[in-house]
């Protein structure tokens, strides 16, 4: 303080200068053969010093780090600032300033050259640019955030993920040896990566072995490696006397790493402050002053010339690591890319192969005008074949024409239609050449191909027609069945009413003739409620499944018919072998007594009737007959003969239940029966299948 | 009541109805000129000449057809479909006789031109009361074209 008392007297208006300069609200200082010699409220508040008269006195560089943000030495900056100033009149800059309590504070430096009696003063104004500074920060980690890609793929990648220890090991350890400081790299939170470096004795079983120097060694290490995109962070550490340094590795804008290097110390080492700490930290002092001789003495420039260069590598490595993170990054990215299409490939594929509808690829052929004339299937699944029977050429593509056998390529109109708009459209059509019914969806997959999926339902829409059948065949049932009783009933009832008259008038021809009207339509209505209780019951009441011979029904069934066989003298034909069938015994002979007691009713008058029962092998399948040579069937009435209530005879005694009866017997057993005949006059064949039923080979199935 | 004696075609299956018509109609005198055939298809037979109605003299063109729906092989309905898609046949008046008082046959019998609808009553004392109104109308007030 002593040598800047006195100076306010080369001021030719000092008062004025010294109250504004006091009360200036921005930090103001003075400087004179690179001393600070006065320092306003302000400016002082700013450093979190009490009193201004405590700067007085003390070089810039000793409130100043080491380096300066943009990398340059303190000390270095400061001379050029200050040439600047007195070659310029001023010089304006950014500076960063060492607060009393370590912190940094940020504040844009105007440094004025004040030439007054013969010496050059260099007024210095501060303002604060800490708040500047920040937002700046906070613009620049989202610039880097978002120019780096950073979308949140490094939030979970650690050091570990993008180096490999070792190796890093093995560049710390070469970079310690050719310096001569200690160094070791440690995540964000401290916690160390690698082994240390040449770490002296004084750090490592002196100082870091006690708990408060262990303490205070960590805190120092947090410090300097905490992010700073700057340069290295270069200071004394806690214990006083040794220098340390510090660069973070930052990849795609995240802090993964610091690397820390340090333990050197200065030529001029306050010994009695070293020891002081010794004491202070509870360490054998004679120990610590006899390792604190070993530690590597370094210049001040040299060991910022090692942070330098440490700053670089750091950055290297940084890079290095972004750039395997962006390439691990598009590797992956390409990696799942492609197992995604295998995946879908895959997905597809199985689809394709496991549906249970028939898929196939076709390609449509345009002639020159450009109108399509033929399609290819390109692909079909296995489906394909199941539905249609069909399999594509060896050499896997094949023209529709060819493969169908047709002139015209099936529904070529349609689906070419599909092929050119892209518009899906959905058919339910009849492909001719395989005789079956089909719902077909047709998809561009794209322009001049389409992909029809199909289902055949042939199957379904016959049972869709079978239960049609049902449904008008029960319509027709309660129809005919209020026509059928109620017309015997009319019958009884009128000729009761007659009998009446003819039993007052005597009239015993007529009385003869009501009554024999009456038992006649009294029987029929019994007979037709007979059979209408007998039909009913199929289906629904069935007696259990027996294995029989059908041979021997047959010739139980011509037992039961004998007597009207022999009356008209019918010759029977009968050619089976042994046949097996499991099914409702009472009811297959019932099948072959009503289709023969039909045949022989309907044999007219000639004079050689003939009933011929048989069967013939149909591939899996036997085929039952039953022929005569009778009266026949105008073939207009083919199709109404299986119903109900419907006969073809007027004359005959029939109820018209018989046949009805008969197909739904075989029905119920799976089968199916027609009828055929050339006409009148030329006789009938019925002709019926009982699936499973199977010839006996030598009495045996 | 001095009508015209005039053959009417009576196409009716069972052999009992038709008793009841003819014993109804025997009242009118006009029995013997009652031909009954069996089915719709004997009745087409008998109205286009085919088979064994082809003679005129034994098969005379009916004035009036009774026409029962219900029958084997071809049906009154159908009768009445064909009768009424020719020419000549159809100006003979038909009128069907039924026990089929369903909705749909009575709706499907005046479409194909039937004259009158008449269901067969179950009470004798009722079918003979029909019987008798059918043959004053019919016999005694109608007249039919030449």
């Amino acid at each position: 303080m002593a040598d800047s008392s006195g100076f306010w007297s080369d001021f030719s208006d000092s008062d004025v200068f010294k109250t504004l300069f006091e009360n200036n609200p921005y930090g103001a200082l003075l400087i004179r053969d690179g001393v600070f010699v006065a320092c306003n409220r302000s400016a002082a508040r700013l450093l979190k010093f009490e009193d201004p008269a405590m700067i007085a006195g003390r070089k810039p560089l000793e409130l100043s780090p080491l380096v300066q943000p943009e990398g340059v030495l303190s000390s270095e900056k400061a001379e050029r600032m200050i040439t600047q100033a007195l070659k310029n009149g001023s010089a304006h800059f950014d500076w960063i300033h060492r607060c009393a309590d370590g912190s940094a504070l940020w504040v844009e430096v105007t440094l004025t050259h004040l030439p007054l009696n013969g010496k050059d003063y260099l007024y210095v104004l501060w303002h604060d640019a800490s708040e500047r500074r920040r937002l700046q920060e906070i613009i620049d980690r989202r610039l880097q955030a978002v120019s780096a890609a950073n979308d949140g793929q490094c939030d979970n990648i650690s050091f570990y993920d993008l180096f490999d220890v070792e190796y890093i090991q093995k560049i710390q350890d070469a970079f310690s040896e050719a310096t001569g400081v200690a160094s070791l790299i440690t995540l964000p939170d401290g916690t160390p990566v690698t082994r240390p470096s040449k770490f002296c004795r004084l750090c490592m079983d002196i100082i870091r072995k006690t708990e408060k120097g262990y303490k205070n060694c960590c805190h120092s290490d947090g410090v300097i490696g905490r992010y700073n995109p700057d340069g290295p962070i270069i200071q004394p550490c806690l214990s006083g006397g040794l220098w340390d340094a510090g660069s973070s590795i930052m990849v795609g804008g995240r802090h993964v790493a610091s690397w820390l290097i340090g333990q050197v110390r200065n030529e001029a080492l306050d010994e009695e402050k070293m020891l002081a700490y010794a004491d202070e930290i509870g360490a054998d002092p004679v120990e610590f002053a006899s390792a604190l001789k070993e530690v590597p003495v370094m210049s001040r420039e040299r060991f910022e010339k090692v942070c330098n260069a440490l700053y670089l590598f750091a950055s290297e490595l940084s890079q290095k690591a972004y750039l395997n993170l962006q390439q691990a990054r598009t590797i992956r990215q390409h990696q799942r890319a492609v197992s995604a299409r295998q995946e879908s490939e895959e997905r597809f594929k199985t689809l394709f192969e496991n549906l249970t509808e028939g898929v196939a690829l076709h390609e449509v052929i345009y002639d020159g005008n450009g109108m399509a004339v033929d399609y290819k299937i390109i692909a079909v699944n296995p489906a394909y074949t199941r539905h249609t029977g069909l399999k594509l050429p060896e050499s896997g593509e094949v023209l529709a024409t060819q493969l169908y056998k047709t002139a015209e390529p099936p529904y070529l109109k349609e689906f070419s239609r599909v092929a050119s708009s892209g518009q899906p459209e959905f058919f339910e059509l009849y492909f001719a050449p395989l005789s079956r019914h089909f719902s077909v969806s047709v998809v561009s997959p794209r322009a001049g191909q389409f992909a029809t999926v199909f289902e055949d339902i042939t199957e379904r829409l016959r049972k869709n027609r079978e239960l049609q059948d049902k449904t008008e065949e029960m319509a027709r049932f309660t129809y005919a069945v209020s026509h059928d009783l109620k017309s015997p009933l009319v019958t009884i009832m009128t000729f009761l009413g007659y009998l009446k008259q003819d039993i007052a008038r005597s009239d015993q021809e007529n009385i003869d003739k009501d009554l024999g009207y009456i038992n006649k339509a009294a029987d029929k209505m019994s007979k037709l409620l007979d059979e209408l209780l007998q039909l009913s019951r199929i289906g629904r009441k069935t007696n259990p499944a027996v294995e029989m011979d059908i041979r021997e029904v047959v010739r139980e069934a011509l037992d039961m018919v004998a007597g009207r066989i022999s009356e008209r003298a019918v010759k029977i034909v009968e050619e089976l072998p042994a046949i097996s069938f499991t099914g409702d015994r009472p009811r297959i002979t019932e099948v072959f007594q009503n289709l023969i007691d039909n045949a022989v009713k309907y044999m007219s008058d000639r004079s050689d009737p003939v009933v011929e029962i048989g069967c013939e092998q149909a591939g899996e399948n036997l085929i039952f007959y039953v022929r005569d040579n009778g009266i026949g069937i105008d073939s207009r009435h083919l199709p109404k003969l299986f119903g109900l209530f419907e006969k073809l005879n007027p004359g005959t005694e029939g109820t018209g239940i018989g046949l009805a009866l008969v197909r739904r017997i075989i029905e119920v057993h799976g089968g199916s029966i027609n009828a055929e005949s050339e006409g009148t006059g030329k006789g009938t064949v019925f002709r019926f299948t009982l699936p499973g039923a199977k010839i006996k080979e030598n009495g045996r199935t | 009541m001095d009508g015209e004696p005039i053959t009417i075609l009576l196409v009716e299956d069972d052999p009992a109805h038709a008793e009841i018509v003819r014993r109804n109609m025997s009242d009118f005198r006009v029995a013997n000129r009652i031909v009954h055939v069996e089915d719709g298809q004997q009745a087409l037979d008998y109205l286009f000449r085919r088979e064994n109605f082809k003679d005129p003299q034994t098969s005379p063109r009916p004035s009036l057809i009774l026409l029962d729906l219900r029958m084997s092989r071809v049906d009154g309905l159908e009768v009445l479909r064909q009768i009424k898609e020719d020419e000549n046949l159809r100006k003979i008046p038909a009128v069907v006789l039924t026990t089929s008082a369903a909705e749909a046959d009575l709706a499907r019998a005046y479409e194909y031109g039937v004259g009158s609808y008449l269901v067969k009553p179950v009470d004798f004392s009722k079918f003979t009361e029909l019987m008798n109104s059918f043959g004053f109308y019919w016999l005694a007030w109608n007249r039919f074209p030449e």
